[in-house]
Formats: structure tokens, sequence, C-alpha cells
């Protein structure tokens, strides 16, 4: 998939499209490989579904572990190849800007999938690709600090913004279904706690105790 | 009907209904408003959230589609006793409504704006309208078909991103959505209809087409039926122009003063800004020769022939956006222009004098009121940014009389210099 998708990039990536913008006086353009590096971005998280995933909720140490190695490997995978494909014909600049923004959809998705179900990665994604591209800004006025996906290669923001959302899919990914409960837990009242047993040793999470009251 | 609205009902998509109208109206609301009291722009402007709301509905059609595979009712809906393409039907039905709900919200809003002055071609604002729906119909459509053959995991994806690609890049040329509605401009109503034809015939193709063939059935034609009805839309869709100029109106509506400026009937709400630069133009100093009358964009047109064939080319200026300095701009290129008629143009132009272009500058800024952002002179010759900051000081230091003063004497210069 997502060689399909670089070789896209690499066969139409450097044509551009008028896109509606709020701004006004601005010729605003949208070159395909923007769109096709979202659709890069999004592919990790989509992996990540599972048939089994009422069983995989309740699984252990080992089974996340794979997990986690999975979405880093089909992660770091996926970019590879797209990269490499799309640096056919994009220039240093713009693989720049192309690796950046990957990390952001790809928190992104991660976000999404975690609210929504895995499958349903693609759906906040996508709704943010929408905003950036309307209010983002366009080719007269430059773009807005928030247009992570369009600045220069060398903006600090953008790489500051795509690292946050990348950080924050991370967090989503990580509060699985085992930590959320254990994290209501501890915030139940001191007198519920009495019957609640650990859950943070059973589920192998290395988490503060709840301060004795 | 009752099935439908049992889907409708049933239909977590309703939870998107909220948040989708947010979106629609901010994409309405919180940009340029131009588009208030014209209606081919207030119908463009309500029709851009459809080329956002399309991208969704091919997504969330190609989610509804593998709802069946997804929760494993594909034996249980194949075994049915309603027929399946009834039963595609409605799942498709209630996911276009969802999605076509916010736009209408959209376009009733927008309507209320311009309908506060109800200016006349209100027919303009009816074919946008049906613009945006034909193309969520149409993406609709195709995230259905991708969502019947791919699997549950890529087809919202492969869907979204196809039609998003598709969109902005092939369909724009033939206008599928756009994005402004030029007041020379209109709706072309038979292509939609032609369009709407072909999706509707898409659609049934997909309807009808049987569904992934179920452990049981021995069903495994290929989707050539969808496939060829979609390739045929696209080729509908890509072959027609959505949009025609439109033709020269029988009566215009001409402003009389210094100098008659003739409006499109539909841009009545433009006619104080046109009189306000009249009012400029008027005091401006002796020297300045004043043309007639001048047109909006679209309403002169010139006729030549190139290569054998005759083309007609739309000429006037062009105050779509509703700035006063687009329209400063154009009034002082031909009062230049005029001005300069009986000056030696050639001789000017050797020898490097930016007196003219200062002056001209100036009067785009003195007509135009400096009330947009400026458009610089990148990687003009030196000498028109020389002249380009000239004028620039001159309008910003100086009062409104010394500046007409400045003028008359680069004027005064140029005359004795070049003109006869």
């Amino acid at each position: 998939m997502a060689l399909l998708l670089g070789g896209f990039t690499a066969w139409l990536g450097l044509r551009q499209a008028p896109v509606p913008t709020a701004a006004q006086d601005a010729d605003a353009a949208l070159p395909v490989w923007r769109l096709l590096t979202m659709g890069a971005g999004m592919l990790p998280a989509l992996g990540l579904h599972s048939r089994l995933r009422d069983l995989e909720e309740m699984s252990t140490r080992p089974h996340r572990q794979a997990e986690q190695r999975y979405l880093i490997g089909l992660s770091v995978a996926c970019a590879a190849a797209f990269l490499a494909f799309a640096s056919m014909t994009l220039n240093p600049a713009q693989i720049t800007v192309v690796a950046r923004s990957l990390l952001g959809w790809l928190g992104l998705s991660l976000i999404s999938g975690r609210l929504f179900g895995w499958q349903l990665a693609w759906a906040l994604p996508l709704a943010v690709s929408g905003v950036l591209t309307y209010w983002g800004g366009g080719a007269g006025n430059g773009y807005t600090w928030w247009q992570f996906t369009a600045r220069p290669h060398n903006d600090v923001p953008s790489l500051l913004l795509s690292a946050c959302l990348l950080a924050a899919g991370a967090l989503a990914y990580s509060a699985s279904a085992w930590r959320r409960k254990s994290l209501r837990c501890y915030h139940t009242s001191p007198a519920s706690q009495a019957n609640v047993e650990q859950p943070g040793i059973a589920a192998g999470i290395a988490s503060t105790p709840p301060q004795a009251s | 009907m009752t099935a439908l609205w049992l889907h409708l009902r049933a239909s977590r998509l309703l939870w998107a209904l909220p948040p989708l109208t947010a979106l629609i109206l901010a994409v309405l609301l919180l940009r340029p408003d131009y588009w208030v009291g014209v209606w081919p722009e207030t119908g463009a402007a309500a029709q851009i959230p459809a080329i956002f709301l399309s991208t969704v509905a091919a997504g969330a059609a190609a989610w509804i589609s593998t709802s069946r595979t997804r929760h494993r009712l594909a034996e249980l809906t194949a075994a049915s006793a309603i027929r399946a393409a009834a039963a595609e039907a409605y799942r498709l039905g209630a996911v276009v409504i969802v999605v076509v709900v916010p736009y209408l919200i959209g376009q009733a809003v927008a309507f209320v704006y311009t309908a506060r002055t109800f200016p006349v071609g209100i027919h303009l604002w009816f074919g946008y309208a049906a613009m945006g729906i034909v193309v969520i119909l149409f993406a609709a459509v195709w995230g259905w078909a991708f969502g019947r053959y791919l699997s549950a995991v890529y087809a919202p994806l492969v869907a979204s991103l196809t039609w998003l690609v598709f969109q902005v890049f092939p369909a724009d040329r033939a206008a599928l959505s756009v994005i402004s509605g030029p007041v020379w401009q209109q709706p072309n109503l038979s292509v939609l209809a032609v369009r709407l034809a072909a999706v509707a015939a898409f659609t049934a193709a997909v309807m009808w087409a049987r569904p992934r063939r179920t452990q049981w059935s021995a069903n495994r034609n290929a989707p050539l039926l969808p496939v060829a009805a979609g390739l045929v839309t696209v080729a509908a869709t890509l072959s027609t122009s959505g949009v025609i100029d439109r033709a020269v109106p029988d009566r215009s509506l001409c402003v009389t003063g210094e100098i008659d400026v003739c409006l499109w009937p539909e841009h009545e709400k433009y006619v104080p800004m046109v009189r306000r630069v009249d009012a400029r133009v008027a005091s401006l100093p002796a020297g300045f020769q004043r043309p007639a009358r001048l047109h909006e964009y679209g309403i002169e047109r010139k006729q030549f022939s190139y290569r054998g064939q005759t083309v007609t080319q739309l000429e006037g200026i062009d105050i779509s956006e509703g700035l006063q300095s687009n329209l400063g701009a154009g009034v002082a290129n031909a009062v230049m222009t005029e001005t300069l008629k009986p000056c030696d143009l050639d001789s000017i132009r050797q020898a490097k004098d930016i007196t003219a272009n200062a002056v001209g500058r100036w009067l785009e800024l003195y007509l135009g009121q400096g009330s947009s952002a400026e458009y610089q002179a990148v990687g003009a010759p030196k000498e028109f940014a020389e002249a380009w900051s000239t004028a620039l000081a001159a309008y910003t230091k100086l009062t409104p009389a010394q500046q007409r003063e400045w003028a008359q004497q680069r004027l005064a210069q140029l005359a004795t210099a070049y003109c006869e």
C-alpha cells in the first residue's frame, strides 16, 4: 500500500490543484504529494486493526510488546517505502516536509484509532486535513504556524507540532483499556479503593500505587 | 420510507450530523464575506463545503458499505427475503441523507444572508446549489463501490483519498465543483443533468451488482458492470465543463458620473463603491484625462481570430471579490491610458523614466484608497519597484491636497518631455 502511494507520489506528486481557502487573494494550490502523504501516514494505525480485538484487550505484556514492535516496524517500513519512492521526483526540501508531516499524520491517526477504533483511524486525519487546507493560509500570505504539512522544511514550530502530535498519538496508543480502567480506579474515593485489587500489576504496568490515606 | 427511516435512526452516522453542520457553517462564515448580496457567489460559497463533505461522504459510504462484512452478516443478508439491491439502496440513502442535510443547511443559511437584499439572478444560486448535490451524490456512490469490493480496513481510506485526488486534480478542470462563482460565469445546467443521470446509472449498477460472494454462493463474477458504469461517469464528468461563460446582459447596470461604469445587474451591491471611486475621480487635478465609459469584466468582449478560430476574449474590470482596490486599479489603468494617449510611450520606455509608472501607481492607491492587501512588485524590473515605492511614499506621507499637487507636477513634467 505504501509502495503504491509512493509510486503515485512519484508519478503525480508534483501536480498542483487549486483548492478553496478562507484567505482572500490567495492563489492557493495543493500539491498532490501532500494528500498522498496523509494516506501513507495513516497506514500503520490502520494496520493495528484486528478481528480478535476483544480478546486482545485482555492481553498481557508479551502481546503488547509484540504489538508495539509491529507498530514501530510498520511505521518505519511504510515511511521508508513511501519516502524512497517519493524521492524519485520530489526535491530534498519537499522530502523533509513529507517526513515531518508523516510524524504528525501518524500521531493523529493513532489518536483517531484510539477514539473511534483502529478501522476508523482515517477519520480524524481527514477532518484535520480539511481544516489545514481551508484555514491554513495560502500562497499570498504564507501558511499559518500550525499548517505543519506545508510550512518550509526548516520551520521549527511545524517540527515541534508534528513531534507533539506523534507524542500525543503514542500516548493515545498506550492508553489501552486496562490502563484507562486502572486510572479510573485510582481516581475513585479512598473508601472504595479498599475493594479494588491492584489492576496495574495484573496488566503488567509500572504505575504509581494508590496513595495511602 | 419506513425502512429508510429505520436505517437512518439506527445509523451511527447520525452522531456526525451536529459536527458536520458546525463545520459547514464555519467553512461558510469564517471567510471573507464578499459573497453576501451576490447570488452566484452565494451559491458558490455555500457549495465549497461540498468539496469537504463529499470526501467525508466517500469515506463514510465506504465504511457503512463494509458493515455487512464487518459484522459478518453477509450470509444472513444474502438469504433474506428482501431484494438485495433494495436493502443496499436504503443503506446508501441513509448515508446520503446524513451528508446532504448539513449541506442544505449551509445553503439555506447562505440563502438567508443574500435574501435580505434580494438582488437579481437567483437562478444562478440554484445552479451552484445543485452542483454541490451532484458532487456529494457522486462521492457517496464512489465510496460505496470501494466498500463493496475492498476490505473494511482499507476501503474508506482508499475511497476518500482517491476521491480527494480525483476531485482536486482532474475534475477541477471540468468544474465538477467550483471555488468561486464569478458573475460572468454560470453553472451549466444541462451538463449537471447529464452528470446526475450518469451518477444515477452508476448507483443503479453498484446496487444491482451482486455483493461480494458469500461462502455458499457460486457468484464469482468480476464487478464488470459497476466498474464500467463508474468509468462512464468519470468520463462524462471529465469531458464536460460544469460552468460556462454567460452571455452579455441585455441591460447592464450603468452608474453615471465622471466616468460611467457599467456593472452586471447582479452586482447591484457594488454601486456605492463605484460612486465612492467616482468621487475620487472627480477630485483629480487637471491633466488627467478620463475615458467616457468603463465596463465590468465580461460585459465587454473582443473577438479575434487565432489560428483560424474565432476566439472571444472577456475584457473589463474584475471586481468579483468586492475590493475597492481592484476597481481603483482598473479605473486608474484606464485613466492613465487615456492621459498618456498623446505621448510617445516608446521614448518613455527607452529613457527608463519611472514618472509615468509612479503616477499610475499613485492613482491606483488614491482611487482604491489602499483598501486591501497591497500587491507587490515581486520579480518586476527594478524601475517598477522604484516607481511603486515612490508612489507609496507619496500616498502615505502627503496630505490628499499635497498628493494631488504632486501628481499634477509629475504629469506636467511628462507632458513637456514626451507629449505633443
